[in-house]
Order: structure tokens, then C-alpha cells, then sequence
């Protein structure tokens, strides 16, 4: 009942902020989708993850989505959709764990609790890889192809606004959010 | 020239300009990044700037990913990084062809020659292989299957380069490893524009000394070398450092000049010498060779690409105002005969020999002069005097139009041994599509008269006066 509450506190305040929108521009990559945006720790707030799984599927030979932006302690479900075992495991530090080898139809669970990037690979597969990017707000955004952007939500104050690319050397940026006014920002990643 | 050949070149030119009503296939690097040859030629091979900077870059572009169009094969997700030593560390390779093919074929005047007027029919077909592996490594080969209008026989001929790269992050460290073609030149050889004759500073032996050793076309060995961008991303510095074989590349022969020069006899005793003792492979001494040197450019377009556009440019990409200075020097070890006690005997390092050279290479709006002067220097052992050759090189070009380069060359070789020689290069490219280019070009060597100065035709390096028309076509 108080994890409901606080879901619905969250949907609540997420409805009613501001919104940080605008681009992205990723020089070292092929375009500037993929781009996770957020908002960095907000002292003195705490936010609850989503009850229900996020599911990070593969899909011909294909982690998708390639980047899975979650609040610590979201629990992501790998399924596997595709012809062929996969595997799925990381090195990274903020969550070791390897859930073996499965065929299709079957589904495993990770819970991430620590903020950090967590890069996924499939020993079976070495060319396939997704990360799941652990953040300690709901604010956070992925970036399309053009680089476009839009952060709801977003409550009152002085915010610090981070940028993480795999290929791009990592940006932050000072944004103050009035209301329910809209801020734009536009960042370049080198 | 008769007008009759000068009518079927004319045809022949106009009928590939009808049939290239568009660029069909293009070499390795276009096909990638499907861009134009003249984003980084003037007129191949002939570099401009950003061609420079495609090079220095290990054959990457600025924001190498932004523009490639071949996904690369993986041999491995970045991510891997992560789990070595447990893994293997990650690549890719080429996703694309990496092999393009350059065929040219020309119409010769050599008034001197036995047969003074020939076509050469296909005059070369070279197959250039090049591409980037991963972040650091990359490659380049060079496989010539006919050159100067027959096909090579020599190893050295046949592939003339053959090398493998690898390129620090910040380029500033960088390794060649393999057989090329030294940056301890004025120009270098390969990418040179006027095509019927090499540069005298790059080819020219010592007949005094029977030293055939020249700094082109390769060597082999492995090469240090790096770039730095300039202040404001402008300009920059290049260095080089460089171990090799200091092998000859065309054993079992005798530098150009020997018998003009009066040293013929010497140079058939030694190398009669050299097949007695079984050195007539490329290398034929154990001493390596090594040198080293600096280019830095003043103002332009940064070595590594600073100030290049985020789009590429296919168009004036030959207007870079800027200035080079450059130097080198070489130290190599090469064969000759020494006599003692009024005996002639073969020391396979019985010559030490030294080049150095120094230069200054402007882009000046839509023109470019090179001015260099080099000075060959050996040493025979038990012998008291140096013999030294003074070469002096001024080349410039033009680009009126992006598709009409008219270019011109003069060099002068001034031994202490005997007379100076100088020769003039006259050159005009039509560039009827970016990958296909007309050229005539004459070389006017008015004091040199003896045959034995004459063209050495595998390596265009001749001294006759001359003329060809030539097609280049590229794929």
C-alpha cells in the first residue's frame, strides 16, 4: 500500500513539473540517439521504482532497446525472443551477474540497485550489447536520432543535468526549473 | 607525336567522358564513406589537405563514425573492454570491399628511346587495398599487377608496399610496421602528381659509390611517428622516426649515371662482387638503417582535422592556406668495394651514407609550391673524400578550375663527381570526373645527353626528354 502511494506520489509530481527539453548533439558517434539525460540526485528526495518489471528484450541477434535508462532498484526482465540461446551477463561494476544461457521464451530478472552505467553482453553472441544506465531520479530522458529530447516532470529548483553516451566523453549542465515552465537545453558531447 | 595518335587518344578520352556519365564505382575509401576522391585528392593521388588528415588518422576521418557508411563487421562489442584479460579485447573489420583498382594507360614520345613513339595499351593496374581495423589499427596494401606496361617480376615491383598501422588515440604515438615508404623524403613518391618521372631526390643513387639505395618506393622496417595540432587547432607538427633494411630496391642493379658518370667498370666489378658472395637479395648487409625528422605547418587546417567542417567537403578542398617546414636525415649502410693494400675486395657495409633533406611546402590560395634541397652524402671506407650529390627541387601547381591542374617541376642534381644535370616537368591534369584523369606531361632534360642518364623505365625515374598523355581511372 505505501509503495502504491508512493508511485502514485511520484505520477503525481511528474505530472505536475517542469519540463527540461532540447538536443542532444553527439560529435564521436554516428548520430546522437541514444543519449541518456537525467537529473542528477536530488538531495533530500528519495523516488521508488516501478513495481512492475522494465523488460530489455533480444531480438535478432539485438539487445532492444540498446540503452534502458531505470531508477535504482527497477527490476529488468530479459526475455529472450529470439531463434538462438543468448546469454546475458555484465563486468560492470555497480551490478556483476550473468544469468546464463536460455533459450527463447524463457525470461530472467535483474534488480539494479546501484546507480552506475551496466554494460550487458551475451557470451554467445560478442557483438551484442545494451546498457542499462542506473539513476537516483525518474527524470531522465534517451535522445532520438536527431538528438531531441524532453524531460517531464521535472519538480521545482536548482537541478544538475547530466549527459551519458557509451562513445562520448560524459557532460553536465546547471538548469534551474520555475513551476511548470519549460527550460530548454542544448548540449554537445565530444 | 603523329596527329593520328594524338586523334585515337583524343577518342579514347572522349569516350569514356560519354560512358562516366556518373562515377560508377569508386576506390575503397569513397566506397566507405561514399564520398567523392576529391575529398581528399587534387587530382589523384595527388593529397590535398584533408587527405593529409585522412592519413595522419590512420585512415579515419574527423568523427570517423559520423560518416562512415559501410557498417563495419564486429568482431566484438566495445563493451568487452570490461571483461579483459578474461576476453578477448574488441574490434572490427571493413564491412565493405577494402580493394579498389587503379588502371591508367598513356602514349609515349622518347625521341632517345629505341621505339620513340608507343602505346602502352594498359600501361598499370594496380590493385590498392586500405581500411581501418578498430579504433587503433588500420592497413594499407599496394599489389601492382602490371607496371610500366608489363608485368613485374621482382618482389619489391610486385608489391611495393604492404604495411600495418597502428595509431594511438591521440595520434601523437602512432606505428608503421611492414613495407613502405618513408616520410624521410621531400615529397613523397607514391602521391606525387606528375607521374612520367620520380623526383631525382627520391631515386637518384650514387653511380660514384655503385650505390643504387633510394628513399622511395619502400623499405622495410617499422616507423614511429605522431601529430600534434598547432595552436587553435591550426597547423601542427609531424615527426618520424624510422629503423629499416636500407635495402636496395632493385638488386643486381647499377645506379643510374654509372657509365656517364665514368664509373661503370666499378660498378660492374661490384656487383659482380655482390652475386659471388650471394647478396643479391633486397637486403644485403645486416646494418639497419634509421632516420628521423619533423614537418611543421604553420596555419591551415590542423594536421588531425581541427577546423575541418563537420560535413564533408567535396569541393575547393585544395584551398588551405598554410606553410610547411620540414626536414629529415638518413643514415644508412650499403655495400661498395674497398681497396687495400692495392687489393679491391666486397664489405657489404663498406659505404656509409647519409641524405638529409629540408623544406617548405605553401598552400597559397588555390596554388602550391614545394621547395626542397636535399643533399646525398657517402662515405667509402679507406676512401678520404665524401662523394656528394646536391639536388635542388622546386615544384608548383595550380588549380584554375577543380578539374584543370596545370603543375610544373624543376630539379637539378649537382654532383662533385662530375656535371650537374637539371630537368624540367611540364604537366597538365583534365580531371574529366573524380576518379578519371587526362594528363600530358613532357620531361625537358636539355644537358643531358648520354645514354646513360636515360629513363630506367620501371621507375619512370628518366632523365631523357620526354612526353606522354596518359589516362587514369580509378575504381
Amino acid at each position: 500500500m505505501t509503495r502504491l502511494l508512493a508511485v502514485a506520489v511520484v505520477s503525481a509530481s511528474l505530472a505536475r513539473g517542469g519540463t527540461i527539453t532540447g538536443s542532444v548533439k553527439v560529435i564521436p558517434a554516428r548520430d546522437s540517439s541514444n543519449a541518456v539525460i537525467y537529473v542528477d540526485k536530488i538531495p533530500g528526495r528519495a523516488f521508488q521504482p516501478p513495481v512492475k518489471p522494465v523488460v530489455l528484450d533480444q531480438i535478432n541477434l539485438t539487445f532492444v532497446p540498446h540503452v534502458l535508462p531505470v531508477l535504482a532498484g527497477t527490476t529488468v526482465a530479459f526475455p529472450n525472443s529470439d531463434e538462438v540461446r543468448h546469454n546475458v551477463f555484465s563486468p560492470s561494476p555497480p551490478k556483476r551477474f550473468n544469468l546464463g544461457t536460455y533459450p527463447r521464451g524463457v525470461t530472467r530478472t535483474v534488480t539494479f540497485d546501484k546507480p552506475g552505467e551496466v554494460a550487458l553482453l551475451c557470451n554467445v553472441h560478442a557483438e551484442m550489447s545494451a546498457y542499462v544506465v542506473v539513476l537516483e531520479t525518474p527524470f531522465f530522458a534517451v535522445t532520438g536520432r536527431d538528438g531531441s529530447f524532453s524531460i517531464v516532470g521535472v519538480p521545482p529548483g536548482e537541478h544538475t543535468v547530466k549527459v551519458w553516451h557509451e562513445k562520448a566523453r560524459p557532460a553536465t549542465a546547471k538548469v534551474a526549473v520555475k513551476g511548470e515552465e519549460k527550460v530548454t537545453l542544448n548540449l554537445v558531447l565530444k | 607525336m603523329s596527329p593520328a595518335s594524338f586523334l585515337k587518344l583524343g577518342l579514347l578520352g572522349g569516350l569514356l567522358a560519354i560512358l562516366q556519365t556518373e562515377a560508377l564505382a569508386i576506390p575503397a575509401f569513397a566506397r566507405k564513406y561514399r564520398t567523392s576522391c576529391s575529398t581528399c585528392h587534387i587530382a589523384y593521388p595527388a593529397l590535398n589537405s584533408f587527405g593529409k588528415v585522412f592519413k595522419a588518422r590512420g585512415y579515419r576521418l574527423p568523427a570517423e563514425e559520423k560518416f562512415i557508411k559501410d557498417e563495419p563487421v564486429s568482431l566484438g562489442a566495445p563493451a568487452w573492454k570490461q571483461v579483459f584479460p578474461e576476453s578477448l579485447w574488441p574490434g572490427d573489420i571493413p564491412g565493405g570491399s577494402v580493394a579498389a583498382f587503379w588502371l591508367s594507360s598513356r602514349y609515349r614520345v622518347n625521341p632517345s628511346a629505341t621505339i620513340t613513339n608507343e602505346f602502352d595499351g594498359l600501361h598499370e593496374l594496380y590493385v590498392l587495398m586500405g581500411g581501418s581495423v578498430g579504433e587503433t589499427f588500420s592497413f594499407f596494401g599496394e599489389l601492382e599487377i602490371i607496371d610500366g606496361g608489363t608485368v613485374p617480376t621482382a618482389f619489391s615491383a610486385a608489391l611495393p608496399r604492404a604495411f600495418f598501422q597502428y595509431n594511438h588515440r591521440s595520434h601523437k604515438f602512432n606505428v608503421t610496421f611492414g613495407l613502405f615508404e618513408p616520410r624521410a623524403v621531400l615529397t613523397p613518391t607514391r602521391l606525387r602528381l606528375m607521374r612520367l618521372s620520380d623526383y631525382l631526390s627520391n631515386r637518384y643513387g650514387m653511380p660514384a659509390t655503385g650505390n643504387a639505395f633510394s628513399l622511395a618506393p619502400q623499405q622495410r622496417g617499422v616507423e614511429l611517428w605522431g601529430n600534434a595540432e598547432g595552436p587553435n587547432n591550426r597547423g601542427g607538427v609531424e615527426w618520424f622516426f624510422g629503423v629499416v633494411n636500407g635495402a636496395d630496391a632493385r638488386p643486381g642493379t647499377t645506379p643510374a649515371g654509372a657509365a656517364a658518370y665514368g664509373y661503370g667498370a666499378f660498378n660492374t666489378r661490384l656487383q659482380t662482387a655482390i652475386t659471388a658472395a650471394g647478396r643479391t637479395n633486397q637486403e644485403n648487409n645486416s646494418d639497419k638503417d634509421f632516420y628521423g625528422g619533423v614537418n611543421y605547418k604553420i596555419g591551415g587546417m590542423g594536421v588531425l582535422g581541427g577546423g575541418a567542417e563537420d560535413t564533408l567537403k567535396e569541393a575547393e578542398n585544395f584551398v588551405d592556406n598554410s606553410v610547411t617546414l620540414g626536414a629529415f636525415y638518413y643514415r644508412g649502410v650499403a655495400p661498395t668495394l674497398v681497396t687495400r693494400a692495392g687489393r679491391e675486395a666486397l664489405e657489404p657495409d663498406g659505404n656509409t651514407f647519409h641524405r638529409a633533406g629540408a623544406k617548405i611546402d605553401a598552400n597559397v590560395g588555390k596554388g602550391n609550391i614545394l621547395a626542397g634541397i636535399q643533399l646525398n652524402r657517402d662515405k667509402i671506407r679507406e676512401v678520404s673524400r665524401n662523394f656528394d650529390e646536391l639536388i635542388t627541387l622546386v615544384e608548383a601547381r595550380y588549380a584554375m578550375y577543380p578539374w584543370l591542374i596545370p603543375a610544373v617541376r624543376f630539379e637539378n642534381l649537382n654532383p662533385n663527381f662530375g656535371k650537374a644535370f637539371y630537368r624540367w616537368t611540364l604537366h597538365g591534369s583534365v580531371m574529366l570526373r573524380a576518379n578519371v584523369r587526362l594528363s600530358i606531361e613532357g620531361v625537358l632534360s636539355p644537358n643531358s645527353t648520354t645514354n646513360a642518364l636515360r629513363d630506367y623505365r620501371r621507375f619512370e625515374g628518366g632523365n631523357d626528354t620526354q612526353l606522354h598523355a596518359r589516362l587514369d581511372f580509378a575504381f
